[in-house]
């Protein structure tokens, strides 16, 4: 692109360059302070733009504060970027004057046409005279000079087009001198596959200058199998310093949010732009609740195409769980301690569930089983019977598929007696759990309107197109009602239902509480309730995704899972971690859950669905990441999730002075938990500090520390 | 119902009992090696059969990683279509990408040069805008 100014010009400028190393005096930073809080410029809003649609959900699920400036209809001034108390522009070196972000994400490497020449010098001079470093999510490797004499180059990344492409095998390449400082956790040794639009490019590395005279030097992070440039590093460098004057971390890769290369380079955009200092952070998790433990679940017949038969977990099933929890956790290294979390239903466990005072059923080898090995598990209340909680049919002496409560002590009932049987068996961590619940199939969240048996309604191909959504007015106020006197906070509910993917406080519905339930959302998988082995796995998977549509005349390629071949149990496996690490990968809490039939051991060698699930998971993550796995008990995703809501709804205030390396802190609430990356005293994760910091109205300082020795 | 051939995806096997090294794959290595001293006499000696066979050995698991890392690619790329079809705003945003780089190819051109790598991406992502 640039235009060729000849050898004669680069001699005079490598002349110009060695005088100026003599004469050079590094620029005084009065101040030298930022707010911690993010500049994302964008092409448009997220219905246009692809990259603020990517970045946006990353950067609300870190809780990191961000301003987004709309180029299509907003122009940058310098009074954007720091302003005096006055309200006009001010530079880094005078008194008072605190630049108004640490960190500058572009979704587009041009920014054509919104951004202007001009406006390019304003953000290079803020990000020179701040230090504040730049991420270009995607887009053209431009080099741009001005069309009027002198022609001067105002945007170089020092990137030579190469090839397009949109399946890459991407190899990591990163300089040891960054290999603290990014991509710390990621698996460097597996390539990335590319699966989207993408420039190769290669480092240009010459003595072309732009108009403030830095020369772009290029440093790949990542390449294609031809050695091809498609993430780098870019270094300003002036001849007359040692550090550059500007540096940018450019991906000349397409990102979506629905791309897996695209979440595994996602945090680090965040953490360059920011130099590893901002408000929020970042964990990956993962859970496995096994529901209906204790209860017996129907089993899918292959010959039949429909349910039929019945399976109950026994003791040489728990034992079995309890090898293949450390075979999993000695296989993975991610894993740590990871335990399986089983959601149960009390009456299962119990002589007599009408029968009160209630007595542990101890003849019964599950029960003994569970007991002798409960500290190898945790355990959350899943309603004594399973009893279906949503609202009762208007009339109510209409038909329905399923009995329905008529007050809410009834249903307050099932939780309490629940919570009495968790004492019975004396499982783990009775109290912290008396605060979570999970409904019997997540009822009582949305009206079936009594349609809930597909051999009752064979007219209906889905049974759930009647259904009324929880944001419609569908959920049950009496569960609601009868959760609050019962001293529950947290309500589970189902991620594919709709307005149930949203962690939320319930507010809508009137519980009779001063406080609201807060929704905690779980994922589903492809491993059904009604399973216990790959043969059975692969046959209702088969019939579901694609032989009822070919039945109904549709097509299956077509439909939610793209099935457009019956698919095998491996397949399936691969198809469902790969859905999984997605979700891992996008920082959530939320858990996966399963039922107790998938744990039942299906050959001699101990194997089940659910630790097939969960092997097949690990493997696929620790391919991309090295970051160790979170894996908390449901009362805790609640209080993190609790934790993470009340920050996101405080004004956080962080001023970090770069002279003094401190970060000053402050809320216009009291923020008991507030997560910040880069300072010092925090939990060491993926080689960074993060902090777990109470803030509050009254400022208090924090010493930086990046990390970067660790 | 039917669904062909089954396959059993089995994690974390134990190795099974008896005498070690003698059973599952381990055998079949021996096997194997046996195989290869008795089919090539005098050629090389032993050190040569073996570096044949750990070449082979090689060669295997390279083509078995190949054959794994396509599977995981073909996943990676069924799951990033159906997700892209649940997005929404994607027919939109592929549009307004593909927009731009039909100014972005208007500006390489006013920099004397080439444009169609940028040319090609709009009539990328202009065809993905229209896909659905």
């Amino acid at each position: 692109m640039k235009r060729n100014h000849g050898m004669k010009r680069k001699l005079l400028l490598a002349a110009i360059a060695m005088l100026l190393t003599i004469i050079a005096v590094a620029p005084v930073h009065a101040d030298n302070a930022v707010k911690l809080r993010i500049l994302v410029v964008s092409t448009g809003e997220v219905t246009e733009d692809l990259g603020l649609a990517y970045i946006k959900p990353v950067l609300d699920e870190m809780g990191v504060p961000y301003v987004v400036l709309n180029t299509r209809v907003q122009n940058l001034t310098p009074a954007f970027l720091a302003a005096s108390s006055q309200g006009t522009a001010c530079k880094a070196e005078e008194a008072g004057c605190v630049g108004n972000y640490n960190g500058v994400i572009l979704t587009d490497a041009d920014l054509i046409p919104g951004f202007t020449p001009a406006e390019w010098d304003i953000l290079h001079n803020y990000e020179k005279n701040f230090r504040i470093r730049e991420a270009v999510l995607s887009g053209w490797p431009a080099t741009y000079a001005n069309s009027k004499p002198p022609h001067d180059t105002y945007l170089d990344y020092g990137l030579v087009y190469s090839s397009s492409g949109h399946n890459y095998d991407a190899r990591w390449t990163i300089p040891g001198r960054y290999s603290k400082e990014v991509f710390e956790y990621v698996n460097r040794n597996n390539p990335l596959p590319i699966t989207s639009l993408a420039f190769a490019t290669h480092p240009r590395n010459d003595m072309n200058r732009l108009k403030d005279g830095s020369i772009p030097y290029v440093e790949p992070l990542l390449r294609t199998g031809q050695g091809e440039a498609l993430l780098s590093i870019v270094r300003y460098m002036k001849p007359a310093r040692k550090m550059p004057v500007r540096e940018v971390l450019i991906s000349t890769v397409t990102n979506g949010s629905f791309l897996l290369h695209s979440k595994v380079l996602a945090y680090e955009f965040v953490n360059w732009a920011t130099q590893g200092v901002f408000i929020g952070a970042r964990f990956i998790h993962l859970a496995a609740h096994v529901d209906d433990l204790f209860r017996t679940n129907i089993q899918w017949n292959s010959a039949l195409d429909k349910e039929n038969g019945t399976y109950r977990l026994t003791g040489a099933d728990i034992t079995n769980a309890v090898s293949k929890q450390a075979a999993l956790r000695a296989a993975h290294p991610t894993a740590g301690n990871f335990k399986l979390d089983f959601a149960f239903n009390g009456a299962g466990a119990v002589v007599n569930p009408q029968a009160m005072p209630l007595a542990a059923n101890w003849k019964d080898d599950l029960v003994a089983a569970i007991v002798a090995n409960k500290t190898h598990f945790r355990f959350i209340n899943h309603t004594f019977t399973h009893a279906d909680m949503d609202k009762s049919p208007v009339p109510a002496d209409a038909p329905c598929d399923y009995r329905t409560f008529t007050n809410a002590e009834a249903i307050r009932a099932e939780i309490t007696a629940n919570q009495n049987v968790w004492a019975l068996l004396d499982l783990p961590e009775r109290n912290e759990n008396n605060r979570v619940l999970i409904t019997g199939a997540h009822s009582g969240l949305k009206d079936q309107k009594c349609t809930d048996d597909p051999a009752l309604h064979p007219a209906m191909f889905n049974l759930q197109a009647d259904d009324i959504a929880f944001d419609a007015g569908g959920a049950n106020p009496l569960l609601l009602q009868a959760a609050a006197t019962a001293g529950v906070e947290y309500l589970a509910a189902d991620t594919s239902q709709k307005a149930q993917n949203v962690e939320q406080y319930i507010t809508q519905y009137e519980d009779g509480s001063k406080t609201d339930r807060l929704m905690l959302p779980r994922w589903p998988t492809d491993i059904f309730y009604n399973v216990t082995n790959p043969s059975q796995l692969e046959d209702e998977y088969n019939y579901l995704y694609y032989y009822r549509f070919v039945n109904a005349g549709q097509n299956p390629c077509e439909a939610q899972a793209r099935a457009c071949s019956p698919r095998s149990y491996r397949e399936i496996l691969a198809l469902e971690a790969d859905t999984t690490v997605r979700h891992m990968l996008s920082f959530s809490r939320w858990p996966h859950f399963f039922h107790q039939s998938n744990l039942a051991r299906y050959d001699e060698n101990g194997s089940t669905l659910q630790f097939d699930w969960l092997d097949a998971v690990f493997t696929e993550y620790e391919g991309l990441f090295t970051l160790p796995v979170k894996n908390l008990p449901y009362y805790k995703i609640g209080d993190h999730t609790a934790e993470s809501l009340n920050a996101r709804s405080a004004k956080i205030d962080a001023i970090w002075n770069r002279t003094t390396n401190r970060v000053t802190l402050s809320a216009n609430k009291a923020v008991p938990h507030l997560r910040v990356t880069g300072l010092s005293g925090g939990e060491i994760y993926g080689g960074q500090l993060i902090g777990n910091i109470s803030v509050d109205t009254k400022a208090t300082m924090y010493e930086v520390d990046r990390g970067l020795t660790r | 119902m039917n669904v062909g051939d089954r396959q059993v995806f089995l994690g974390n096997q134990e190795e099974p009992e008896g005498i070690p090294g003698i059973n599952g794959i381990r055998l079949s290595g021996i096997l194997l090696s046996l195989l290869l001293v008795f089919s090539f006499p005098g050629a090389g000696g032993a050190a040569d059969l073996a570096n044949a066979a750990a070449e082979k050995t090689d060669e295997t698991a390279k083509t078995t990683e190949q054959a794994e890392d396509e599977n995981r690619k073909k996943t990676q790329q069924v799951n990033d279509l159906k997700l892209r079809e649940r997005e929404a705003l994607f027919p939109e945003q592929a549009k307004s990408l593909a927009k731009g780089y039909r100014e972005t190819a208007k500006m390489i051109v006013e920099q004397g040069c080439d444009p169609k790598p940028v040319l090609d991406a709009a009539a990328y992502f202009e065809k993905q805008s229209g896909e659905f």
